[in-house]
């Protein structure tokens, strides 16, 4: 595969995202939440009590096995959750102090703030342009050049521009696994959000489309504040600077990613990163 | 080699046997059915065909106010039952999930889906024939769309179940509201397998012939007056073929190829049209 020319970090220096891991740690709260609990419709408590901070422009990863609860934390934070009947939470969510789990948020706009990226690529059956475009669409309402500029600069964030810049108007559905999964992150940063989940962002990729993307995740917190969800730990160590390893829907330890993988407090945390079980 | 094995082999030999013979037995009748019809329907496949009227008996003619008038009822079926269809699809399928309404709507919709057609015939005879005084072309669409309403319905339905959950939210996720979502991508991804669904819709209602009669009735003259009876390529071959004039009969042969022809056509589209989709 080509690496895209503009992917490379040449510009590295510049950047504004907090250089080690001490600075991410002062790094000011961007999401916090607090005594948080998720029942599904059937009544089962899917996540138990997880309090936890979100620092801006730092990655945090969730760790843990199937079924612990992660992906769901991940799910409330834009209220996705909401899509289906039945399925509630307590406690609070807060983004910038503000509780998004009121009544009264504004989901759309709240998901306008905190993009998504899932595990498996999900582009829209229309052309590669058209995918970008159609989020940006919902809030802005653009002439065609200042379109192509947005559309463009998402490409480019995302480390796509290159592969795919003569090939605009055709089917997002044409291009290559991991093409499609940065094509979904153009998607979800052409809407300028502020916090960007990735749910298992490369679970259904190669390993050279991974080595991509987590390279892009690096890159993308300069502008965001990035949870990611994975099952690989040397992806959690490799590009994130906070960790926290849940099990069972509790979350175990909450830490720096460094502390997590070479001294947890927790027992269970200790078995889980070295492999004993999970 | 183990006698169990040899057992297994055996019986794949004798289950794979029965498959083929019934296969062929199957292909055997349509292929019956198919022959027959193109060896009498082509003798009768002339220009005439298309352009002059259904004659008394022992003239020339052709089939011209039938087709035109199986065209108009089945345009007009579809193009009242296609919208109705695909938004109570969408409701059915989207918006009414694991509601006693909705269950009990798709319930009722399946059973009208195998309802015999002689009984819609009938139903439409009483409420719009009956008050009226006269059989005519706007009784003989309603039937047809009756029928072709619960194949879009359901069709949609499926379709809409196929496109994966993830679609919906990763649009959702960008924030768009519900609507937006439905119109631009879930039925974007859903197109071709709902216009599957319409065409098959006209298939089918293009060889009804019971709820026609009852309805439409029949017209030997050219009429495009759709609040009269109408002539109908289903109700000609029906009243042609069992009529003891050879020259009619013939044109019975004429129509059936014709029907058959056009179902055979929409049908490959859709086919083609399904396969396009999971590329």
């Amino acid at each position: 595969m080509d690496m895209p020319t503009d992917a490379k970090p040449a510009s590295r220096l510049e950047m504004h995202r907090p250089r080690t891991d001490d600075a991410a740690a002062e790094q000011p709260v961007k999401v916090e939440i607090k005594d948080l609990h998720f029942f599904y419709a059937n009544g089962f408590e899917a996540l138990k009590d997880i309090n936890l901070v979100l620092r801006d422009k730092t990655v945090t990863a969730f760790i843990g096995p199937s079924g612990c609860g992660k992906s769901t934390l991940l799910r409330v934070l834009n209220r996705i959750y909401d899509l289906y009947p039945g399925q509630r939470v307590t406690g609070d969510v807060l983004l910038d102090g503000r509780n998004i789990l009121a009544r009264s948020e504004d989901l759309n706009l709240l998901r306008a703030k905190v993009g998504m990226v899932f595990q498996k690529p999900t582009p829209f059956p229309m052309s590669i342009y058209e995918n970008i475009a159609f989020g940006i669409r919902l809030y802005d309402r653009l002439p065609k050049s200042e379109m192509d500029g947005r559309v463009e600069a998402a490409l480019r964030k995302a480390a796509l521009w290159g592969e795919v810049k003569d090939i605009l108007s055709q089917s997002g559905l044409g291009l290559s696994g991991g093409q499609q999964q940065r094509l979904c992150i153009a998607r979800a940063i052409a809407v300028r959000p502020e916090v960007l989940l990735m749910d298992e962002p490369c679970s259904a990729l190669d390993p050279i489309a991974t080595a991509i993307i987590e390279e892009l995740i690096d890159e993308l917190r300069e502008n965001f504040t990035i949870a990611i969800v994975t099952h690989s730990m040397q992806q959690a160590a490799r590009t994130s600077q906070f960790t926290a390893f849940m099990y069972l829907g509790e979350l175990i330890e909450f830490d720096r990613t460094e502390q997590i993988f070479t001294a947890p407090k927790e027992q269970k945390t200790q078995d889980y990163v070295t492999g004993r079980f999970g | 080699m183990s006698t169990l094995y040899s057992q297994r082999r055996l019986g794949n030999a004798i289950a794979m046997v029965l498959a083929v013979a019934a296969t062929v037995v199957g292909l055997f009748f349509l292929a019956a059915i198919l022959w027959t019809l193109l060896a009498e329907g082509l003798a009768a496949a002339t220009p005439a065909l298309f352009v002059e009227m259904t004659p008394p008996p022992g003239d020339d003619g052709g089939l011209a106010n039938a087709i035109f008038g199986s065209l108009m009822m089945t345009m007009v079926s579809v193009l009242v039952a296609t919208p109705i269809g695909i938004l109570a699809g969408t409701y059915l399928a989207e918006y009414s999930r694991g509601s006693l309404l909705g269950e009990a709507a798709k319930f009722i919709n399946d059973v009208l889906l195998s309802a015999p057609s002689i009984i819609v015939g009938l139903f439409v005879y009483t409420t719009l024939v009956v008050p009226f005084g006269h059989f005519s072309a706007w009784a003989g669409a309603a039937a047809l769309g009756l029928i072709a309403l619960p194949v879009v319905n359901r069709t949609t339905q499926d379709m809409l179940a196929l496109v994966p959950n993830t679609l919906r939210e990763a649009a959702a996720a960008l924030g768009a509201p519900r609507w937006r979502i439905m119109v631009f991508v879930v039925y974007r991804a859903a197109r071709s397998g709902i216009l599957t669904g319409v065409l098959l819709a006209i298939a089918r209602v293009s060889g009804e012939t019971a709820p026609l009669l009852f309805t439409a009735l029949n017209n030997q003259f050219w009429s495009t007056d759709m609040s009269q009876p109408m002539a109908n390529l289903p109700v000609v071959i029906f009243q042609f073929a069992l009529s003891p004039y050879d020259d009619w009969q013939k044109l019975a042969w004429g129509g059936a190829l014709l029907v058959t022809a056009t179902i055979l056509v929409l049908n490959i589209i859709a086919r083609s049209l399904a396969r396009t989709r999971s590329n």
